[in-house]
């Protein structure tokens, strides 16, 4: 419940930023939006899950397992389910798409082609670093 | 203290949101058996219906300034014949104009940027994905000392992948 408490307020902070202090359309918000979560998701989800298996593997030689593994998953409940999940988000990008149906068909198809390959390279990114650059 | 009231309703409507959506899933997954990604495009579906629904009825009932998005949409036209969706009459008493003002910041906050804007997800569906591409996406960046999470997937059933089971 935090994680989409915090992740829905950010994004309409970012949008109120948008749409009060730049002169780009308000479509850009949404697009930015879901770029950085993608990329923040990828890494959480990377970083995080390392760090469950690496516990996993310590805990094996000791008793005391509950709490310390349980750690990391909750780090995925709040961080990837909740603030991800929430800050990013499909309807508004559907709803700004069928705004942008009426006569704007170049910003229509940027949005499309673009949120889908630079959100999915965004994962690729985040996930790389979150396994492979940050020691655990 | 409308900034705040505003503020309130999308972390109210955010924090139900996410909390629907990681049922929804869940309840699709676990219980009939769907796969994650398809329960969340579904759940993506589903808000993508409700979040047009909303914009339309608020927007028709309470934006009285003329600066409605309704009006660049080709739908515009066809408001006219609509007699019993929007109110008839649109000179109302500035009492009543901000009232519904601030009726349109609180609802939207809540339904449409808070409640649906967390219900959906473009990350998840991103990261929810079966597991051999969520391998093929992970390998380029695997080095041998970090067990990712598709040394993870390898050493769990499919059923039981994280993306399915913690994730959503």
């Amino acid at each position: 419940m935090a994680g989409g408490a915090i992740g829905a307020l950010l994004r309409w902070l970012v949008q109120m930023f948008f749409s009060h202090w730049t002169k780009l359309p308000g479509w850009t918000a949404i697009f930015l939006i879901n770029v950085v979560g993608s990329f923040l998701i990828g890494f959480a989800v990377a970083w995080l899950t390392n760090q469950m298996e690496i516990d996993k593997a310590a805990e094996l030689t000791r008793l005391a397992v509950d709490l310390k593994y349980q750690r990391p998953e909750a780090g995925l409940a709040l961080f990837a389910v909740g603030y991800c999940g929430a800050f990013t988000t499909f309807s508004t990008f559907s709803l700004d798409n069928y705004f942008l149906t009426h006569g704007k068909y170049a910003q229509l198809a940027f949005n499309i082609v673009g949120s889908l390959v630079a959100c999915y390279f965004a994962v690729l990114a985040g996930w790389a670093l979150g396994q492979g650059v940050l020691p655990v | 203290m409308k900034v705040l009231l505003v503020v309130i309703c999308i972390a109210v409507g955010g924090a139900f949101g996410a909390v629907l959506r990681h049922l929804g899933v869940n309840l699709m997954h676990l219980y009939i058996g769907l796969p994650s990604w398809i329960a969340v495009m579904i759940i993506n579906i589903t808000g993508c219906y409700f979040i047009g629904l909303c914009f339309f009825y608020l927007e028709a009932h309470l934006r009285r300034n003329g600066g409605s998005r309704l009006c660049e949409a080709r739908i515009a036209g066809d408001l006219n014949q609509l007699t019993w969706w929007p109110d008839g009459d649109p000179t109302q008493p500035a009492v009543d104009l901000f009232r519904r003002s601030l009726y349109l910041d609180l609802l939207s906050g809540l339904f449409i940027t808070g409640f649906m804007g967390a219900f959906t997800t473009f990350s998840l569906l991103l990261v929810v994905t079966p597991p051999g591409h969520a391998s093929a996406v992970a390998s380029p960046a695997r080095t041998t000392a970090s067990p990712g999470l598709s040394s993870l997937l390898s050493h769990r059933p499919r059923t039981t992948w994280p993306a399915a089971s913690s994730l959503c």
